[in-house]
C-alpha cells in the first residue's frame, strides 16, 4: 500500500500540489481579509502587474483557437483539423483563466454581472467586458462537441449536435471578430 | 435647469487652518485626525507648498475622465455640477482610479466590500440649496460656493482688483473645465499642479474617436470574413463536381471501349 503511495508521488505532482496549496492559501487571504492583507495595491497603484500577466498570456493563448478555427471552418486549411480541438480547448482555458482572475481582481466579484445590463458605451473597458464575455460563450460553445459527444442519450446528443453545426460557422465568426477586437482595444487602451 | 454649482478656492486667502478638511471629515463621519494625503477617509486635504497652501479636492470636470472609464456608469456629471459615484452600480474595477488625471479616486483597501471613494461635492446639501461643507467652514471665504457662472466673475474680478494674482482661473479650461476653481498668486506650475495631459481636451474625447470605430470593424470584418468562407465553400463544391464529372467520363470512356 505504501508503496504504491509512494510510487503516486512524482516531481511534478509534487510542484502541482504546492501551487495549489498556494492558490488555496491566497484565494483565503483575499476574500477572507481583503486586498489589504493580500496585494501591495495601494491608491497610487490601483492595478497589480498581473491583470497584464493574466491578460497577455490568457488572452494571448485564444489566438490558437480563433486562428485554428478560421483556417478550418472559413479557409478551408482542411490539413489543421486534427489540431483544432486541441487549440479550442487552449483558447478555453486561457479565457478561463483571464475570467477567473479578474473574479479575484474586482473588489466586488458577485456583481461580475453589472456590464451585462448596466452599459457605459464610452468605455473601453466596458468593450472588452462584453468582448470578453461573448467570446468566453463562443469558445464554451466551440468546445461543447468534445463534451456532449460524451454523453450516453445517443438520440439527445445527434439532436444537439446539429443544431450545432447548423450555427457553427457563425459563432465562429463572431469569435474571430470579437477576439481581435478585445486584443485591439486592450492593445489600444494600455 | 438647475444652475451648474460650483466651488472657487483662492490660494492667496487660505491661511491653513485646515477647517475644510475638519469639516469634510465632520460630515462623513470620520474620525477628525488631518491625514497628509487623500484616502478613503479624507475627500479633501490642505498641502503645504512653500509658504502656501494648496486645498486637494475632486476637480469635478465638466467630461470626467472616470465617468467614461467606468464599464457600469457608476460615475455621472449631475446636473447642478458635481461628479457623484453610484456605489449600487461599482463592481470595484478601480479603472476610475487609474483614467482620473488627478489622482483623486481613493479605495477601501482594507474592507472585504470595498467602494471607491471621493468628494461628491456635498451632492445631498447642495440639492438641499445649502452650500458645501468646506465651503461654510472656511473662516477666511477662501473656499466659496455657488453657480458656477458668478464664481467665474468673481474670480476675474479678484484678478483684476489685485495684481498679485496670476491672471488664471486654474480649472475653468483645463481638461475641458470643470466645477472646481483656483486662483492664486502664485504660478500654478510652482504650486505643484501639474499641466493638464491633454490641455484643454477632455480626456474621454482621446478614446472616444476609438470607440465609435468598433462598429464599423465589426460589419467590415464580419463581411470579409462572411466573403472568404464563401469563397472557401464555393472552391470545394467546384472540385467536388469536377472530380464527379471526371468519374462519370471515365465511366462512359471505359463502357464505350
Amino acid at each position: 500500500m505504501i508503496a504504491r503511495i509512494k510510487s503516486e508521488i512524482t516531481l511534478w505532482r509534487v510542484i502541482i500540489a504546492i501551487i495549489f496549496t498556494t492558490g488555496l492559501y491566497a484565494t483565503y487571504v483575499r476574500f477572507f481579509e481583503g486586498f489589504r492583507a493580500s496585494t501591495n495595491l495601494s491608491d497610487q497603484m490601483p492595478w497589480g502587474l498581473w491583470v497584464g500577466l493574466g491578460t497577455l498570456c490568457g488572452i494571448g493563448l485564444s489566438a490558437a483557437g480563433f486562428g485554428i478555427s478560421a483556417a478550418v471552418y472559413l479557409l478551408g486549411m482542411e490539413r489543421y483539423r486534427p489540431i483544432l480541438r486541441a487549440s479550442i480547448l487552449i483558447s478555453f482555458l486561457g479565457y478561463l483563466t483571464v475570467m477567473v482572475g479578474y473574479l479575484y481582481e474586482i473588489g466586488l466579484p458577485w456583481r461580475f454581472w453589472h456590464p451585462i445590463v448596466m452599459w457605459n458605451h464610452r468605455s473601453v473597458l466596458f468593450d472588452v467586458c462584453i468582448c470578453i464575455m461573448t467570446y468566453m460563450t463562443v469558445l464554451t460553445f466551440e468546445f461543447a462537441p468534445a463534451v456532449i459527444e460524451k454523453l450516453p442519450w445517443k438520440a439527445f446528443r445527434e439532436t444537439i449536435l446539429r443544431y450545432h453545426h447548423k450555427i457553427l460557422i457563425a459563432v465562429v465568426l463572431a469569435g474571430v471578430l470579437l477576439s481581435s477586437c478585445t486584443s485591439l482595444i486592450w492593445a489600444g487602451s494600455s | 435647469m438647475a444652475k451648474q454649482k460650483a466651488m472657487l478656492i483662492d490660494i492667496k486667502r487660505c491661511i491653513g487652518c485646515l477647517s475644510c478638511e475638519t469639516a469634510c471629515k465632520q460630515i462623513h463621519g470620520f474620525s477628525p485626525d488631518p491625514e497628509p494625503t487623500l484616502s478613503d477617509t479624507a475627500f479633501t486635504v490642505v498641502e503645504t507648498r512653500g509658504d502656501k497652501f494648496v486645498r486637494k479636492v475632486c476637480m469635478h470636470c465638466d467630461d470626467p475622465a472616470c465617468a467614461s472609464a467606468c464599464p457600469v456608469g457608476a460615475i455621472g456629471k449631475s446636473p447642478l455640477g458635481a461628479v457623484v459615484y453610484n456605489a449600487d452600480k461599482c463592481i470595484g474595477c478601480r479603472y476610475c482610479m487609474l483614467a482620473c488625471p488627478y489622482q483623486v479616486p481613493r479605495y477601501q483597501w482594507t474592507k472585504l466590500a470595498p467602494f471607491v471613494k471621493k468628494c461628491d461635492m456635498c451632492s445631498d446639501r447642495i440639492k438641499a440649496g445649502k452650500s458645501t461643507a468646506c465651503a461654510e467652514a472656511c473662516p477666511v471665504q477662501a473656499t466659496v460656493f455657488g453657480d458656477r457662472d458668478d464664481l467665474i466673475a468673481e474670480a476675474w474680478n479678484r484678478i483684476r482688483g489685485d495684481s498679485s494674482y496670476v491672471p488664471r482661473i486654474y480649472g475653468l479650461e483645463e481638461l475641458g473645465g470643470g466645477s472646481v476653481l483656483f486662483v492664486s498668486d502664485v504660478s500654478f506650475e510652482k504650486l505643484g499642479f501639474k499641466p493638464a495631459p491633454t490641455g484643454n481636451q477632455p480626456m474621454p474625447t482621446l478614446t472616444a474617436s476609438a470607440l465609435g470605430d468598433s462598429p464599423k470593424v465589426v460589419i467590415m470584418g464580419g463581411t470579409i470574413l462572411s466573403a472568404l468562407y464563401w469563397v472557401t465553400q464555393r472552391r470545394r463544391e467546384v472540385a467536388l463536381a469536377e472530380t464527379e464529372e471526371k468519374a462519370t467520363i471515365n465511366k462512359s470512356k471505359g463502357e464505350r471501349s
